[in-house]
């Protein structure tokens, strides 16, 4: 029987998460603001003064 | 081996003696105490019948210890002031002649043995306590008493007259070791050997037990019936052979049952009919694999507290108590004397044991049966050193001259609930002295993927850091100028619209590899003012943007307390999961409406790792073991809240 199944996937999501997160340059913090989104780009640029 | 056989000069019939060093036989047909010296033998008296009891051998029980096979041969029941027990005659690898000692539910084997050293021959040299030598080997003498032996039974290797009085001085060793020095006619003989468990010494063919082995189960329950001197109630043995005392349930005296002439000990206390075990006198429950018999029951007390006591009975495995306080339960055996305590701290079968305290613990209330002669107000100075699960305790009893260690190991009340098919509070009240710290446990059984995780992380942080370094991509430099401030009436509607003005940009620049973290640092010349700038990083090909803001503010001066400052000239911000391509940045800036101008500049680079990853993930494999290990602290400190004068943070691993 596996004891303190809860902890142990929080251990192996943590290591998995930050091996993700350094090979492709993830933030955590950014992930948590951006969910849906693996950039984090917010649009397309519509060139000078586009604003 | 050379067995001898003989007529038995009073009836005639068959005597055999198989030991070589036996003299004395009593007749299986008419009990005559035979003698025997050289070929002939002589007729001394009759010896008395022996009481019935619950032990599980009989002459012809056959066993082993230390390899090598034994089989008994006869009996004595010796008997002192406050009980008796049985000292079984063993003919050893059928050439030496030895004992089996069964008392208080103990089993003890001996040889006799001679020693170098000449010992007193008085009682009044062995006291309790003291230390001697018996061929070099340092022992405490535990047990000082005059004993007698009323009746006896098989072969024995010296003529055992029931009226004859010896004295049996009773010595321990730490390493388990067991001796007897018998002082008669001014000789002293010296046994010396070990205590044993009953399994490990193998037995055949021993006794059915009455009420526990299937075909003598028609007994069950009621082995042996005494009338009570005081009111003439049946009062039923459940441990005959064994009890010493028993109280009536009739009328409450406590009795003395050691002895054919039943006798009251202690009258019948009106307290003592209010006492309600919670396990009924004479139900049986399986603990640990063993059957057990309630046979007994005690409450105590000291100056903080009150417990319960039940006293468990099994033929084969002797005696073994259940301690009970405030729903906390205990599962108790005696064990051979622990060595002689010079610290607060007893190393004992691979377990540290730590004082807990010491209290004179009184008995208020007694019910059912047990194997010493207990009384009410009987008084007894109990140490408890503790290991959790584990408990080790010492009780001095002061008017007997003796102490006895036990070992007992805590019990999950619904164990105990389910042995003996009763109703119990699921756990206890508070922190019991050998109580398992749950918490503890669970820190033990998650430490060691905690600190693989631990370690994976560290090693995956500095793994990236060295094989992800950061590029420099590219650098610029700018100027910042206050755009002029344009007055309403100098715009003519009729005017054409202004050109719009380039934002300041850097040249291109790829970012080669995977997905990836682009870096900007921002430097400028702020002096107590500062530039806010609005960042896009843009894909040349898709034009998609990734925008930042970053901004850079420094403040100094000087107050009362001297210089200050606040800020810096560079601030840096973080773009994450870059996708590949090439780019190019855009920094439009904002400033303190009071600067004027400033230079600028911006630098880009690609890679790197993010450190509050890490952080973020360490927090999270961190928090539960943290918390383990508070909740751990608590527990403990609770448990050592009421410990005698212990510092058990001092010492705690």
């Amino acid at each position: 029987m596996i004891r303190h199944p809860l902890y142990l996937g929080i251990c192996l999501l943590a290591v998995a998460y930050l091996g993700t997160a350094n090979s492709r340059g993830w933030s955590f913090w950014h992930t948590l603001g951006h969910p849906f989104s693996s950039s984090g780009h917010s649009g397309y640029y519509g060139g000078f003064n586009h604003k | 081996m050379s067995v001898r056989v003989f007529d038995c000069p009073q009836c005639g019939a068959p005597v055999t003696l198989r030991a070589s060093t036996a003299v004395f036989a009593v007749c299986e047909h008419c009990r005559s105490m035979v003698v025997v010296r050289g070929s002939s033998a002589e007729v001394t008296g009759v010896m008395a019948v022996l009481p019935p009891d619950l032990s599980p051998f009989q002459i012809g029980t056959r066993g082993e210890w230390q390899g090598r096979g034994f089989e008994i041969v006869g009996r004595v029941r010796v008997d002192w002031e406050e009980g008796t027990w049985n000292e079984w005659c063993i003919l050893y690898d059928a050439t030496k002649t030895g004992w089996l000692a069964e008392a208080q539910g103990l089993l003890m084997i001996s040889f006799a043995t001679e020693v170098a050293e000449k010992l007193p021959t008085s009682i009044r040299d062995y006291l309790h306590g003291k230390q001697m030598r018996l061929n070099g080997t340092l022992w405490t003498v535990s047990d000082v008493k005059n004993v007698t032996h009323p009746a006896s039974e098989g072969e024995l290797p010296f003529v055992a007259p029931p009226q004859q009085t010896r004295t049996s001085v009773d010595l321990m060793n730490p390493g388990g070791g067991f001796a007897t020095i018998e002082l008669a006619d001014d000789q002293a003989e010296v046994y010396i050997g070990e205590y044993v468990d009953f399994d490990e010494l193998k037995f055949a063919n021993l006794r059915p037990v009455p009420g526990w082995n299937a075909e003598v189960a028609q007994e069950k329950g009621r082995t042996t019936a005494l009338t009570c001197p005081s009111c003439g109630g049946a009062v039923q043995l459940r441990a005959a052979g064994y009890s010493m005392s028993a109280v009536c349930g009739s009328c409450g005296v406590v009795i003395d049952t050691s002895r054919p002439e039943v006798q009251v000990i202690q009258n019948a206390d009106i307290a003592n009919r209010t006492l309600a075990p919670l396990l009924p006198i004479g139900q049986r429950g399986k603990l640990f694999g063993t059957d057990y018999e309630v046979i007994g029951f005690v409450t105590r007390e000291d100056r903080e507290s009150h417990w319960s006591e039940y006293l468990l009975f099994n033929p084969w495995q002797g005696f073994r108590w259940l301690v009970t306080f405030e729903g906390h339960w205990s599962f108790i055996e005696r064990v051979p004397t622990i060595s002689d305590l010079t610290s607060n701290v007893i190393e004992w079968k691979e377990h540290v044991y730590k004082f807990y305290a010491k209290n004179m613990a009184t008995v208020t209330g007694v019910l059912g049966e047990f194997y010493w002669k207990v009384r009410r107000g009987e008084r007894a100075e109990v140490c408890d050193y503790v290991a959790p699960p584990h408990i080790l305790s010492k009780e001095v009893y002061p008017g007997l001259n003796e102490f006895a260690w036990s070992h007992g190991i805590y019990v999950e009340p619904r164990l105990i609930a389910e042995a003996f098919g009763v109703k119990l509070p699921s756990s206890g009240w508070g922190v019991y002295l050998n109580q398992p710290n749950p918490y503890g446990l669970h820190w033990n059984e998650i430490r060691l993927p905690f600190f693989a995780a631990l370690c994976a992380l560290i090693f995956l942080q500095a793994y990236f850091v060295q094989n992800r370094p950061e590029v420099e991509l590219t650098s610029a430099h700018f100027q910042y100028q206050r755009p002029p401030a344009i007055p309403a009436a100098t715009t003519l509607p009729s005017a054409p619209p202004a050109e719009p003005t380039p934002l300041p940009s850097t040249p291109h620049f790829t970012v080669t590899g995977a997905d990836q973290r682009v870096t900007i640092e921002v430097a400028a010349n702020v002096n107590n003012s500062w530039l806010d700038l609005d960042l896009d990083l843009v894909n040349v090909k898709t034009n998609a943007s990734y925008p930042a803001e970053v901004e850079v503010s420094y403040y100094y001066g000087s107050d009362s307390d001297g210089p200050w400052s606040e800020g810096a000239q560079t601030a840096t911000v973080s773009l994450p999961a870059i996708p590949p391509g090439e780019y190019f940045l855009t920094a439009e800036p904002t400033a303190d409406p009071q600067l004027w101008s400033t230079e600028y500049s911006v630098h880009v680079t690609r890679g790197g790792v993010y450190a509050s990853n890490l952080i973020v993930m360490l927090a999270a494999v961190l928090f539960y073991p943290a918390m383990l290990l508070w909740r751990r602290h608590t527990f403990e400190q609770e448990r050592w809240g009421d410990a005698h004068g212990y510092a058990w943070q001092t010492t705690d691993t």
